[in-house]
C-alpha cells in the first residue's frame, strides 16, 4: 500500500466508495433543508429517534430481559441426570415458552404505541370517520393469544418428550 | 524524558452474550439486504405516483426541486392495481422488516462503544456512514409508523421529510454494503450453516469460533461468553414471528375485504359498517368544515384551454353524459386499499365537451382548496371516472359528494374528493 494508502487506512477504491456514498447522504440532508419546513426539527428528529431506540428502548427491554429470563436462570434445581443420557444435566424447563411471546407482546406494543395509548385522539374520528376501536383492549387480547399459543405448543412439546421415554 | 504512558489491561468485554459473532449478523443481513432496497423502490415508485412535477400535486408542493427529484417516467394508469402492489409492499415489508433491524441491532452493539473510536481516516469515515445509516433507519421507521397511526407530533412535511431521509438512508447502506459484503459471504460460507443452527436446541447452542484478533481486533464473538439462555434458532424464530406479526397487519389492510380486519391494529383494520358507503375513508366531511349550502349550490366547472366554461349540476352530468361502471381499487399512500363499483362520467367525455380532443392533462380543483393535476394518459384512460355513485347509491359526504376523481393505478390523494373544477389543457407542466 502506499503511504497515503496507509495514512487513509485501506485501498482507493474505498475512498472513492465513500465519496459516491457522502453526495447521496449530502443530497439527502440537503432535501430536508430545503424541503423549507423547519430543517432543524426533521435533524432533531433523526438523531432522537436513534437514540431513543439504541441508547434508551433497546437497552431497557434488553435489561428486562435479563432480569426476567437472565443467566441466573442457568443454576436448574439439582436433579437426576437424565435416563436417556447418563451424565448430562436435567433438562431445563425451556424459558423460550415464555420469553417468546413477552418480547413479541413488547415489540407490538412499542411499534402500535401511538394507538394503544390514544384514548382520546379527536383526529382518528376527523380522518377515518369512525370511532377508534380500543386498541389497548386488542393489544392485550394479542398478548393473552400468543401466550396461549406458547402454553400449548409446551404442552405438545412436553407430551412429545413423555411419548418417547 | 519519557512520556509515562500506562499500558491498559484488555477490560474483560461486558458484552457476553454467546449467540454473538459474525453468522448471526450475516444471517440478518442477509435478510436486511434482500428487503430494504425493496422498501426504497416501493418508496421511490410511490413518490413517482403523485406525478410530483405536475402543478398542485402534494408531493412537491412549495418546494424547490433538487437532484433527488428526478422522475423517470409518467406514472402508468395500467393495471389499476399497480400501486396498491407497490404500497403493499412498501408498508408492509417496512414494518415487517423492523424486528430483524432490531435483532442486527442488537447483534453489533458492542461495535457502537468499539474503543478506539476510529483507527484510521478510513474507519473514521465508515463510523461516520454508520450514523446516516442507523439515524436514517430509525428517522424513517418512526415518521413511518407515526403517520401511519395518525399522530403526527412532528413539525415538518412528513411527504418531504420521508422521502429525503430515504436517500440518506441509502446512500449511508451503499458503502455499508459494499464494506461488508465480503465479509458478510465469508462469515456465512464458513462460519456456520442456517440448516445446523436450525437443528440446533439449547443445550447444544456454543458461541461462535473465535476470530483472529490480529484481522479482527474488534470481533463480535465475546471473550468470555456467559451460557447460553436461547438457541439461535429460538431468537431467530421469535425475530421472524415478529416480522410475522407485523407484515401480515399491512397486508391484510391492503387485501382489504375479509381478511381487513387481520390489520387489528392498524387503523385500517375496521371497517366502518356494511352499507354501499362504508369502506375506509380519509378525510371526512365533518373535518374540512365545508357548509352544507355550498354542497346543495354546487355546481362543477369544466373549462379548456381558450377559457371557454360549461357548468354542470349532477343530474345534468348524469343525463348528458354516458354513464360508466367500473371497479377500482382506491390505494392509499398509507398502504390500504378498497375496491369498489364506481359510476360515473368518463374525464375523456368532459374534455371533448370543451372542445379539448386527443390526450389533454387536466387541472382539478375541489371544494377543500385541495388540488391536483392528472396527466394525459390518465385523464385518456377508459376507466378515468368523475365518480357520482358507488355500489349502486350516490357516494358519501365523506366519500366526496357531489363529485370525486377516480383513477385507475393513481395514488388516492391525487383522487381528488367534493371536486369543484376541471381545467383541461393539452400540457400541464410547473
Amino acid at each position: 500500500m502506499s503511504r497515503v494508502g496507509r495514512f487513509y487506512g485501506a485501498q482507493p477504491l474505498h475512498l472513492l466508495a465513500s465519496v459516491v456514498s457522502f453526495a447521496i447522504v449530502a443530497g439527502g440532508v440537503a432535501g430536508w433543508f430545503q424541503a423549507g419546513s423547519d430543517p432543524l426539527a426533521i435533524v432533531i428528529w433523526a438523531l432522537g429517534a436513534t437514540f431513543v431506540f439504541e441508547w434508551i428502548l433497546l437497552p431497557l427491554v434488553w435489561a428486562l430481559d435479563q432480569i426476567a429470563f437472565g443467566p441466573q436462570w442457568r443454576r436448574a434445581p439439582a436433579g437426576p441426570a437424565a435416563p436417556d443420557r447418563p451424565g448430562a444435566p436435567p433438562p431445563r424447563a425451556n424459558r423460550a415458552y415464555v420469553r417468546v411471546p413477552a418480547l413479541l407482546s413488547v415489540l407490538l406494543l412499542i411499534v402500535f404505541a401511538p394507538l394503544i395509548f390514544s384514548a382520546d385522539r379527536p383526529e382518528f374520528e376527523a380522518t377515518t370517520g369512525i370511532v377508534a376501536p380500543d386498541y389497548l383492549a386488542r393489544w392485550l387480547l394479542a398478548t393473552a393469544a400468543m401466550f396461549v399459543v406458547s402454553a400449548v405448543s409446551y404442552a405438545l412439546s412436553l407430551r412429545r418428550v413423555r411419548a418417547r421415554k | 524524558v519519557s512520556a509515562r504512558v500506562r499500558p491498559r489491561a484488555p477490560r474483560p468485554s461486558s458484552w457476553r452474550s454467546p449467540l454473538r459473532g459474525p453468522w448471526l449478523t450475516s444471517a440478518l443481513g442477509v435478510v436486511l439486504l434482500a428487503g430494504l432496497p425493496l422498501v426504497f423502490i416501493t418508496g421511490l415508485l410511490s413518490n413517482a405516483a403523485y406525478n410530483p412535477w405536475l402543478n398542485g400535486n402534494v408531493a412537491l408542493q412549495g418546494r424547490a426541486r433538487s437532484p433527488l427529484d428526478f422522475y423517470l417516467f409518467t406514472w402508468p394508469a395500467h393495471p389499476a392495481w399497480l400501486y396498491a402492489v407497490n404500497q403493499g409492499i412498501h408498508v408492509s415489508l417496512g414494518l415487517a422488516l423492523i424486528p430483524a433491524i432490531v435483532v442486527k441491532q442488537w447483534s453489533v452493539m458492542p461495535r457502537f462503544v468499539a474503543r478506539p473510536t476510529f483507527r484510521s481516516p478510513a474507519h473514521a469515515l465508515e463510523r461516520l456512514s454508520l450514523v446516516f445509516l442507523v439515524g436514517g433507519t430509525f428517522f424513517e421507521i418512526v415518521t413511518g409508523l407515526l403517520f401511519e397511526e395518525y399522530w403526527v407530533p412532528f413539525h415538518f412535511d412528513f411527504t418531504a421529510a420521508h422521502y429525503y431521509g430515504a436517500w440518506v438512508f441509502f446512500g449511508a447502506l451503499l458503502l455499508h454494503t459494499a464494506l461488508k459484503l465480503p465479509k458478510m459471504r465469508e462469515s456465512l460460507r464458513t462460519r456456520g450453516s442456517l440448516a445446523r443452527v436450525l437443528r440446533t436446541d439449547l443445550e447444544h447452542t456454543v458461541p461462535e469460533p473465535p476470530e483472529d484478533p490480529a484481522s479482527t481486533p474488534d470481533s463480535l464473538v465475546p471473550s468470555a461468553p456467559t451460557s447460553p439462555t436461547m438457541s439461535r434458532r429460538a431468537l431467530l424464530g421469535a425475530t421472524a414471528a415478529g416480522s410475522a406479526l407485523l407484515g401480515v397487519q399491512g397486508v391484510a389492510q391492503d387485501i382489504g375485504g375479509p381478511v381487513r380486519s387481520l390489520a387489528f391494529l392498524l387503523p385500517r383494520g375496521s371497517d366502518a359498517g356494511t352499507g354501499p358507503n362504508d369502506f375506509p375513508v380519509n378525510g371526512t366531511y365533518a373535518s374540512i368544515g365545508l357548509p352544507l349550502d355550498t354542497i346543495l349550490k354546487w355546481r362543477l366547472r369544466i373549462s379548456g384551454p381558450d377559457g371557454s366554461s360549461l357548468e354542470f349540476t349532477r343530474g345534468e352530468l348524469r343525463s348528458r353524459f354516458p354513464q360508466h361502471t367500473y371497479r377500482l381499487p382506491l390505494s392509499c399512500r398509507e398502504g390500504w386499499s378498497t375496491t369498489q363499483p364506481w359510476r360515473g362520467v368518463r374525464l375523456a367525455d368532459l374534455a371533448a365537451a370543451v372542445g379539448v380532443h386527443g390526450s389533454p392533462a387536466v387541472y382539478v380543483e375541489a371544494l377543500d382548496g385541495g388540488t391536483a393535476t392528472l396527466a394525459a394518459n390518465q385523464v385518456s384512460a377508459e376507466q378515468s371516472l368523475l365518480a357520482l355513485d358507488v355500489n349502486g347509491v350516490p357516494i358519501s359526504l365523506d366519500h366526496g359528494y357531489p363529485a370525486r376523481v377516480i383513477v385507475p393505478d393513481e395514488i388516492a390523494v391525487n383522487c381528488l374528493k367534493w371536486v369543484s373544477s376541471m381545467t383541461f389543457a393539452p400540457v400541464i407542466d410547473t
